[in-house]
């Protein structure tokens, strides 16, 4: 029996619906602050464009967005295995 | 022409705009003040719950004043009343502080500012309300005649249905009066500005229509919820977009 090690290889994980749904908050968020502010006018249209755009662009943050470094070191490969138990001697005549 | 004889020329001619506009505001100020005689018949305190025969004598002395003094002649900027309808409106902040007042005389002229002598109700210049104050309104439809039978009215605002209501109005009264205390009907404070469009219909008269614009105060904006909830949607996005949601290196086997 073989056991074929395995390396561990660095790859990137995109977060595009994070993005978006975190982009749709900060418009929302955005578009209520102006508009207590009183820079906008109270307006539905208003709330659920800036929403979107924040949406769309929090999308496109989370899929092209430079990538941050890994939170942990790549993780240690697994001890050798042992060798194969070699074949007795052959018995002398 | 010389460089020299062209900058004198411009010189000479700002000079001349300047005088001119020096003689004409100490023209304006010789004339009589507009804005306090119709200011004088705005109640500085608040007036309490009007009555209809109070609010028709305001009307009529307001009226005359209007007419006598406002140069306000044409709509424009969100600003309209249409219909056989009009009357005042004032508005006190949650101390009794006068903060606005407006009239309109039913006929087609816009809305007037009664304060600032001024088209009222505009994008420019909103009617200012206070959310933890009231309003004494006086209301005719029409002002001489019978009243609006079966009528219905809606307010919107925003896109979105404020309130409505109607009435059978088997007396045709064409008159009303009273005072809306904000303070008690509003559930929360808060602070916007928005467009307000209203319309009344009945039987027997022409649609009553309006639009203006509309300014509510509620004190400092964040500390309304609208503007607590906006801060935490805000922050939250902006956090959540900045530590969660970047792309991240991971380890695959």
């Amino acid at each position: 029996m073989t056991t074929t090690l395995a390396a561990t290889q660095p790859t990137v994980r995109y977060h595009p619906i994070r993005g978006a749904v975190y982009g749709l908050l900060f418009g929302l968020g955005l578009a209520l602050v102006l508009m207590v502010f009183k820079v906008l006018a109270l307006s539905v249209p208003i709330m659920i464009v800036l929403g979107l755009v924040f949406s769309v662009l929090g999308g496109v943050w989370g899929r092209f967005a430079p990538p941050r470094g890994a939170k942990t070191p790549p993780p240690e490969p697994p001890p050798s295995p042992m060798a194969p138990p070699q074949p007795p001697p052959a018995p002398s005549p | 022409m010389r460089p020299t004889t062209v900058l004198r020329a411009m010189l000479a001619t700002g000079v001349a705009f300047g005088a001119l506009a020096l003689c004409g505001s100490a023209f304006a100020q010789n004339q009589a003040d507009p804005n306090e005689t119709l200011r004088a018949l705005v109640p500085e305190g608040q007036p309490g719950d009007l009555d209809v025969t109070e609010g028709d004598a305001i009307y009529k002395q307001i009226a005359s004043a209007v007419g006598a003094s406002t140069d306000v002649a044409d709509f424009g900027d969100g600003s309209e009343l249409t219909g056989p309808c009009g009357g005042f409106a004032f508005s006190y902040d949650g101390d009794g502080k006068l903060i606005d007042a407006a009239a309109d005389l039913g006929n087609d002229s816009p809305p007037v500012d009664l304060l600032e002598n001024q088209q009222a109700f505009t994008s420019g210049n909103p009617f200012k309300v206070d959310t933890r104050g009231v309003v004494a309104y006086f209301g005719f439809s029409p002002q001489t005649g019978d009243g609006p039978r079966n009528h219905k009215w809606t307010i919107k605002t925003a896109g979105v249905s404020l309130d409505s209501g109607g009435d059978s109005n088997g007396d045709a009264k064409n008159r009303n009066a009273g005072l809306v205390d904000l303070g008690k009907e509003l559930p929360l404070t808060f602070s916007f500005k928005t467009k307000v469009s209203g319309e009344m219909t009945s039987e027997n008269l022409p649609p009553c229509i309006g639009n203006g614009w509309v300014e509510f105060e509620g004190g400092f904006p964040l500390a309304t919820v609208p503007g607590i909830v906006g801060t935490l949607f805000l922050a939250g996005g902006l956090i959540g977009l900045l530590f969660n949601s970047r792309p991240a290196m991971t380890w695959k086997a």
